[in-house]
């Protein structure tokens, strides 16, 4: 029996369970990523006007970095409901499928293992996703501070950047 | 032994066991015996702490808890197993958390009901669930196995195969208190029969006893739920004799 088959109620599938909770997580991310690039080239293109035909720079402050990375903070928010549907339905399996499992797990000597397997994959999710979030948020910035001309860039560019990722 | 004092349970203002006392010795077949919503489903979860109650249910002298509980196994006609698991999954299972789980006993018991080890328990007909849980419960190596209605479902020949396995397999220090509305078919082999009544013990007697009075198990729970047979006359009189005319 594999390690990780702890981690689910017996009997579950751990790596349809995995996969469900990583596609998900992915789709925060990519959402995140999406936003950010959408909110960029925007940014980008709101520092030239056109006069007479001809493209100007304009004399402005680049757009700051925190709400670029609004539209991935909502996603994450909306992933955030995933452990809880995760907990939801490890419960509901131990009174499915014609039996009440539950009167098992209630009788085992280890009494912890009734929470561990139903909350700790949903528990997991979260640091996952915070960490996910993290990680990308400084992929991000780094090409805000980086792709970005240092002209149009505040002062404080990477303290904004740091800010949004912790 | 199982000692169970002055046990009372409340489902809202409804009084569902109303200061029960019983005592479960080592090595007895009990059997416990009363009408649909007399108590022996909720008597049993209150003994395996599944239903918060009063009084005491201790287990040589200690409190049933975490320690001892798996002293105590449970064979339940809402069935227990996990749905997805396989009964090989579930033997690994109860070997992993169950130090006493004997494992030849499992095999041997699944190969008399003609179980299959492989795929989900939740695809076993419902007689082969219901085996699938007395299979588990007589395996879990308790000393004090707890049957609610275990056959519900089965065919009576299903059933009758059963009780010679349980006659033939119970060890003497095994304790097994079954629930069962199957009065003249376990009345040949339990010890002992327990009968319980709007959530009050109302009746406790040895089958030796009941032999030696020349009582049957059926007579001897007529009267101690005061059964009165003129019910059935007067309500066919009251109905007018409506069956008689046709």
């Amino acid at each position: 029996m594999d390690r990780t088959d702890a981690l689910v109620p017996p009997g579950m599938d751990r790596r349809e369970k995995l996969l469900q909770c990583a596609m998900l997580l992915a789709l925060a991310a990519m959402v995140q990523l999406l936003g950010f690039a959408t909110s960029y080239f925007a940014a980008r293109e709101a520092m030239y006007v056109r006069a007479y035909g001809e493209l100007v720079e304009r004399e402005a402050v680049f757009a700051a970095f925190a709400p670029m990375m609004r539209a991935g903070d909502y996603a994450y928010l909306c992933y955030a409901a995933v452990p809880v549907w995760l907990l939801c339905r490890n419960v509901a399996y131990l009174y499915s499928g014609g039996s009440r499992a539950i009167y098992t797990m209630r009788r085992l000597p280890k009494r912890s293992e009734l929470i561990v397997r139903c909350a700790a994959l949903p528990a997991l999710c979260l640091p996952a996703a915070a960490a996910a979030r993290c990680a990308l948020t400084l992929c991000c910035g780094l090409v805000y501070a980086l792709a970005t001309p240092d002209r149009w860039l505040a002062a404080d560019a990477w303290a904004q950047v740091f800010k949004a990722a912790f | 032994m199982l000692e169970i004092k002055n046990l009372s349970k409340y489902y809202g203002r409804k009084l569902a066991l109303d200061g029960v006392n019983l005592a479960l010795p080592r090595g007895e077949l009990v059997g416990l015996f009363g009408e649909n919503g007399a108590g022996k489903t909720t008597l049993m979860k209150c003994v395996l702490g599944f239903l918060r109650h009063t009084g005491s249910v201790t287990l040589d002298g200690e409190p049933v808890g975490r320690r001892n509980i798996e002293r105590i196994a449970f064979a339940t006609s809402e069935h227990s197993f996990f749905p997805d698991l396989s009964p090989a999954g579930h033997a690994e299972f109860y070997a992993a958390h169950f130090p006493r789980f004997n494992r030849r006993r499992f095999d041997v018991l699944m190969d008399f009901f003609e179980l299959p080890r492989r795929g989900a328990a939740r695809k076993l007909s419902t007689g082969q669930k219901n085996q699938f849980e007395v299979v588990l419960a007589l395996s879990q190596g308790a000393e004090y196995i707890l049957m609610d209605e275990p056959f519900a479902g089965n065919d009576i020949f299903n059933r009758e195969d059963f009780y010679k396995v349980l006659l033939g397999i119970l060890g003497e220090d095994e304790t097994v208190l079954l629930s069962t509305h199957l009065l003249e078919e376990v009345g040949g082999f339990i010890g002992r029969a327990v009968l319980i009544h709007k959530g009050r013990i109302c009746g406790d007697v040895s089958m030796a006893e009941l032999d030696e009075r020349g009582e049957s198990l059926v007579d001897y729970v007529k009267s101690a739920w005061n059964y009165r047979a003129e019910r059935i006359e007067r309500a066919i009189d009251e109905l007018g004799g409506e069956g008689a005319q046709r």
